[in-house]
């Protein structure tokens, strides 16, 4: 079962002792978003379960070395981006890049509660998810999902924040016009 | 209505018995230990803060204009190979000086004799010998005379 902790009531003080019960509040917090992240970008069961166990093996080995605690899920998503991305560079699929349209990033903050989708839009929202190159569908996941920053996006990603918003806008661009014209 | 995170999640639901094989407890044992050995400090963690710069020196001025650097370098190194290609070394251009022939260095010979008659003053074109005027005493016995 997910469970909703707010950053700052994470145990990640007692996880970096080496508390398992920490361990078992941070499991539970984080690895059904984990796993719809990276599901999302590698479209493969059992790859996305592996990167995800890796995930916190690597986070469990080396989080002694985080310091801001409130950072924990950011840089937990960091680590299984990256390895989406070794992952991809072994199927040699190409790599998350920046296009031409990335230079340009209108200032708009954007809401992830702005859109709400209707069941009969539900499909089509997730088949639209995927339509979207790898890039944008990386940046919209982390803003639906986990509702993180532009600034934890883009640290995530390693990528710059006018990057960021300029993926955002667009990828939000085609979203909208996909649930007006469903309605 | 449902929010994009509650569609997604709701997606995946299914999964998570799968995920619970990941233990807290191997993962508390992980941390356990990486702990500890962060008490005994292994010389390559020193090397982390200049791995950390070069690293961020990548992402940040390399990485996200890789294409125009790839393309600088590329057309540096066709200004090398051309330069190369086009331009001797002043040892191979002296390797390919050929020793004159004999009709050159003959001609060479009667063009410097030509220069030489043409420039140096000759034996027979003398200048004019030019009249030193004597005193003017001498020049009016002259006169009374003639």
């Amino acid at each position: 079962m997910l469970v909703d902790i707010a950053e700052h009531k994470l145990p990640v003080r007692e996880a970096r002792a080496g508390d398992a019960r920490a361990w078992e509040v941070l499991l539970a917090r984080y690895r059904l978003p984990l796993y719809a992240y990276v599901f999302e970008l590698v479209h493969q069961e059992q790859t996305s379960l592996d990167i995800v166990q890796e995930a916190f093996i690597n986070a469990a080995a080396h989080i002694h070395s985080l310091q801001h605690d409130e950072k924990f899920g950011s840089w937990l998503f960091n680590i299984a981006h990256q390895k989406c991305i070794q992952h991809w560079r072994k199927r040699h699929v190409e790599e998350i890049s920046v296009n031409p349209q990335d230079e340009y990033y209108p200032d708009d903050s954007p809401d992830p509660q702005e859109l709400l989708i209707r069941r009969e839009q539900e499909e089509a929202f997730m088949k639209l998810l995927d339509q979207l190159p790898l890039p944008q569908r990386s940046v919209v996941l982390l803003h639906f999902i986990e509702e993180f920053s532009l600034e934890d996006i883009a640290r995530i990603t390693e990528t710059r924040i006018g990057t960021v918003k300029s993926r955002l806008h667009y990828a939000r661009k085609a979203l909208r016009k996909l649930i007006e014209e469903a309605t | 209505m449902k929010t994009p995170r509650e569609l997604i999640l709701e997606r995946y639901r299914a999964i998570e018995s799968k995920l619970e094989r990941i233990r807290p407890e191997e993962l508390a044992v992980q941390a356990r230990e990486a702990l500890a050995s962060t008490a005994h400090p292994h010389p390559m963690r020193q090397e982390a803060g200049l791995w950390a710069v070069a690293r961020e020196f990548w992402m940040e001025s390399i990485r996200p204009w890789r294409r125009a650097w790839i393309g600088m370098a590329a057309a540096w190194i066709v200004i090398f190979v051309s330069f190369a290609a086009t331009h001797d070394t002043p040892q191979a251009a002296r390797v390919k000086v050929s020793p004159p022939s004999p009709e050159m260095l003959a001609a060479l010979r009667e063009q410097r004799q030509m220069m030489l008659q043409l420039f140096e003053p000759s034996a027979s074109v003398r200048p004019a010998e030019t009249k030193i005027p004597g005193p003017r005493s001498e020049q009016r016995i002259a006169t009374y005379f003639t």
